[in-house]
């Protein structure tokens, strides 16, 4: 083309004409001549604006006509996917299927994540808010409302609002069927306004809700208005109950308000309405502040710290400490959940790409054997781009159908998943953003999987097209392609068994953990005294735990009894730090501790409080390697310990969680020194039965000690929920990416080696034997599955570091659960070659050379 | 019997204005003369769009100056005329207007 004499038309403009004039020489004769008569114009700003103009006149003529053409040419490539889908049944079932599976995981995956922390975060800012605690000589204390109002009056540079929170039984009033236990909290009027919530409909709580005497009103939470009243906007200006008061719905609360501490309520109501409860009125309150805009966190903690020994409403109570909680989780736990989180989105990520993968190597099989089609419509005048158009049009259909049916399968699959998770709280009705994530994955499921088979199926040439079909040796290029997706697919499919395997091997690991105590036949009793700081509080907890061993001791299907600590789940400590331990004579024995060398402690030398000591095998390990400890002086461990006498070894034990390193402890006979903090262990051949009857008789002893019964087991299976739900998960994943690849793999294999037909035949006929020949052709099939094996094993011990947090008692490069990974996918991809070659190899080469 | 081909009132002047070209049938020339005809400047959508339609309806046809001419910015240009069909179509509305017309001459003074 010649270049346009200086100072041209708008390029944009002419670019436009040149989009929407008809692509042939009438239209570009009409561009030429409003190029002509641009420049017969006067130079300058006005004929710039003339060409415009005349642009936009032209683009409004001519839109409509090229909009009509466009859909009637979109309707007809539809119909006529639709026909081929009819035509190629297997083809598209499978391609939906696969599409459809992933769509629906990952649909479900978005959905669960949506529903938790992409609420969470898009909510109002945490750093903004904060949750204020009342301690008094350590223990966290309520506090008390009328220093807590004062506060509220006299804080300049935050809003402070109370709140405290019930579980109470809601429904309809009059209605008992349809009550529920749900969290209520109870807030000041303002409380929902300051931390940014919206109405959904109906209004907010106001500051004249909370005065006394106020009408009782209550505000719903989006996700309970929707699962408890079926999203029934007439619930507005009903009554409900609570507990035993009954409440005016006024409103209801939108979807995306969270909590700022992230302890979502189902209903809210006023402070004063408290008062309605009765004698369960009563309750501690909290405060959270939110910070007002330009003041620092650190400037709100110290106008608290200021204001409180100012207040001086409260004379009785002497001055309060106060502790900021942070409303989220810790760093450590939110980094966690970033890996976790990021974990998801890169298993969804992955699913989806193996679908695609897989689709597109079906779809790049399918055009092979349509080339005779596509060369009969090239020769008859159809442009590539038409063709192109053609085959993207299918995939987009067969997305389309994918798309709604994972859509669909998505609704079931994430509940499915949140219940396993445990996250029965999760909002997981599709929202806005849910709705967007599937039209964007169906759309780039249509691309990812149609673009790449179109553009190889336009390229056929002609004349090879329209000769026969069946004699199709494949196109290097297309081969080349169908490797590239097999490696991709082996390499997306293994990172996700590794995980896997990474996980079931974290389950498998910890049921085959020996905790270092008897779990099944224990249970122990913690206790809190009161006034801990009075003088006379360790007599007081000697002479109540003689008497609860003298009463459990006695009670029928109790086999030990006897005073320790640490007891299993007891300690909250640090699990490196050396615990200071305390055991009667016959704590070891009940606990099931075992002991390894030397003897527990005498009767005697409980009594007497000996200077010996016990020490757990690490503690041996650590300060005296490989000397013998027994009968050695304590002075390894503490100097001041010097006079004490080690006398024995048990074996290592956890005292904190299961998955954390075994716990160092030395243990000294108990004292009444140690009563305060020991705890109770029970031996007996049903403590799941024995718990209640325990708890009553210690109870039943002293009103003012809380006992406090643990099952053992209970509490050891709960460690198991988190890494159990983790692993099921990812097994079910990567039993999904395994039939994914399989089934791709299979395709491919049986599309290649019929088109391979002839070759095999020649070769048997030449005197190839059958073993060779499937040896030949399982080569060729595994070698983009090997290459692809190694790249994903790389991308595997990167993918490692997102689930370290759920991994106990391994490295995130565990080399057996890769070796293992590597093994699975191999041996089924081996079938997956092996079974279409074998049945082609086992073809009679007279009739195959016959036939083609 | 199939149904009656009617010419529009903007066809009708097009068809004529083309007629009446004599060297250079160009667009621009015949914007130009439609101009002068019509007394007004007609609109360049519509004039593209009827010349559109009459090319389908084939009652006019144009031959391609391919010279690269850089004020076109070496886009082709059209030399339009008027086909068989074409004027049979324009006298047939002649006639028509003709017939129409007939015995009104008093009436128009």
């Amino acid at each position: 083309m010649m270049a346009a004499p200086p100072d041209s038309p708008p390029r944009l403009a002419r670019r436009l004409l040149a989009a929407i004039l008809p692509a042939n020489v009438a239209g570009r004769s009409t561009l030429g001549d409003l190029i002509e008569e641009y420049h017969r114009r006067p130079r300058g700003l006005w004929r710039r604006v003339w060409f415009w103009a005349i642009t936009v006149e032209l683009v409004a003529r001519y839109l409509p006509g090229r909009v009509a053409e466009l859909a009637g040419g979109l309707g007809r490539d539809l119909a006529y996917a639709t026909r081929l889908t009819r035509r190629y049944p297997v083809l598209a079932l499978a391609a939906v299927t696969s599409l459809g599976l992933a769509i629906g995981v990952g649909t479900a995956g978005f959905t669960i994540v949506n529903g938790t922390y992409v609420r969470w975060r898009l909510a109002d800012d945490p750093s903004v808010t904060a949750t204020w605690r009342r301690h008094k000589n350590g223990a966290s204390k309520a506090w008390p409302a009328a220093e807590l109002y004062a506060l509220r009056e006299q804080a300049q540079l935050q809003t402070i609002e109370a709140w405290t929170t019930k579980t109470l039984p809601v429904g309809r009033s009059g209605d008992s069927a349809t009550q529920e236990s749900v969290g209520v909290q109870f807030v000041t009027g303002t409380y929902l306004t300051t931390f940014r919530a919206g109405p959904a409909a109906g209004r907010l709580l106001q500051p004249d809700d909370d005065r006394p005497g106020a009408p009782p009103v209550a505000v719903l939470d989006h996700l309970f208005w929707r699962r408890h009243f079926d999203g029934d906007r007439s619930v507005l200006g009903r009554t409900i109950a609570i507990d035993k008061g009954v409440f005016t719905v006024v409103g209801i609360a939108d979807r995306d308000y969270v909590d700022p501490a992230r302890n979502q309520a189902a209903v809210w109501v006023p402070l004063a309405a408290l008062d309605l409860l009765g004698p369960t009125g009563s309750a501690q309150l909290f405060m959270t502040s939110r910070i007002r805009p330009a003041v620092a966190p650190t400037q709100a903690d110290a106008e608290l710290t200021a204001l409180l020994p100012r207040l001086g409403v409260v004379p009785s109570v002497p001055p309060a400490t106060m502790s900021e909680s942070s409303p989220v989780t810790s760093e450590a736990q939110a980094a966690d959940n970033a890996r976790i989180l990021g974990g998801v989105v890169a298993a969804i990520a992955l699913v989806l790409v193996l679908a695609c993968a897989n689709v597109s190597n079906l779809q790049l099989a399918g055009a092979a054997t349509r080339r005779q089609e596509i060369a009969i419509r090239l020769s008859c005048g159809a442009s590539r781009r038409r063709i192109i158009r053609q085959l993207v049009t299918e995939s987009v259909l067969l997305s389309g159908v994918a798309g709604s049916m994972g859509f669909v399968a998505s609704h079931w699959l994430s509940t499915l998943i949140a219940a396993g998770m445990g996250m029965s709280r999760a909002d997981l009705d599709p929202d806005a953003r849910v709705y967007v994530f599937v039209a964007m994955a169906t759309v780039l499921c249509a691309v990812g999987t149609g673009l790449v088979p179109a553009l190889h199926a336009a390229r056929h040439e002609i004349s090879s097209g329209l000769k026969d079909t069946t004699r199709d040796t494949g196109s290097r290029r297309r081969s080349r392609t169908t490797s590239v997706f097999i490696g991709i697919q082996a390499a997306a499919s293994l990172v996700l068994i590794a995980v896997a395997a990474l996980l079931v091997r974290t389950l498998v690991h910890l049921a085959w953990l020996d905790p270092g105590y008897d779990v099944n036949h224990l249970l122990t009793v913690s206790a809190s005294f009161p006034r801990p700081r009075s003088p006379d509080v360790a007599a007081r907890a000697t002479e109540f735990w003689r008497l609860a061993l003298e009463r459990v001791r006695h009670m029928p299907g109790v086999q030990h009894v006897s005073l320790g600590y640490p007891t299993p789940f007891a300690a909250t400590a640090d699990a490196d730090r050396l615990f200071q331990g305390a055991a009667d004579a016959d704590y070891f024995e009940t606990a099931g501790l075992r002991l390894v060398r030397g003897r527990s402690f005498t009767a005697d030398e409980v009594t007497s409080r000996a200077p010996v000591m016990v020490i757990s095998e690490r503690v041996a390990r650590e300060y005296w390697g490989q000397d013998d400890p027994l009968g050695a002086s304590a002075s390894r461990i503490d100097k001041s310990a010097a006079v004490e006498q080690v006398i024995g070894v048990v074996a290592d034990s956890m005292f904190l969680r299961v998955h954390d390193r075994r716990t160092p402890a030395v243990f000294r006979p108990t004292s009444p020194d140690s009563a305060q903090w020991v705890s109770m262990a029970v031996r007996t051949s049903d403590p799941v039965a024995m718990a209640a009857p325990i708890r009553d008789a210690l109870r039943a002893l002293s009103a003012e000690v809380r006992p406090n019964v643990l099952v053992v087991k209970d509490r050891f299976a709960r460690e198991f929920e988190r890494p159990r739900r983790y692993a099921a998960l990812g097994g079910a994943v990567a039993v999904l990416a395994l039939g994914l690849s399989v089934v791709g793999l299979f395709g491919v294999t049986s599309f290649s080696v019929r088109a391979r037909t002839r070759e095999i035949g020649i070769r048997m006929a030449l005197g190839g034997d059958r073993g060779g020949v499937v040896g030949l052709l399982v080569r060729d099939g595994m070698r983009a599955v090997v290459v692809g094996l190694a790249a994903g094993l790389v991308a595997a011990l990167l993918a490692g570091r997102f689930v370290a947090g759920m991994l106990y008692g391994l490295s995130d490069r565990d080399p057996l659960a890769l070796g293992a990974a590597v093994v699975i996918l191999l041996a089924a991809a081996l079938a997956a070659v092996i079974i279409p070659t074998r049945r082609a190899a086992r073809l009679d080469p007279a009739v195959v050379l016959r036939d083609v | 019997m199939p149904s009656p081909v009617f010419l529009g009132e903007f066809e009708h002047l097009v068809l004529i204005a083309i007629m009446r070209l004599k060297e250079d049938t160009g667009v621009l020339a015949l914007k130009a003369s439609l101009d002068e005809i019509a007394g007004r400047s007609v609109s360049r959508g519509a004039l593209y769009r009827t010349l559109d339609r009459l090319g389908e309806k084939e009652w006019i046809d144009w031959s391609v100056d391919n010279e690269l001419r850089p004020e076109r910015g070496g886009h082709p240009k059209r030399q339009l005329r008027v086909t068989k069909e074409g004027v049979a179509m324009l006298k047939a509305s002649r006639r028509t207007l003709l017939g129409l017309w007939r015995g009104l001459e008093r009436d128009l003074g």
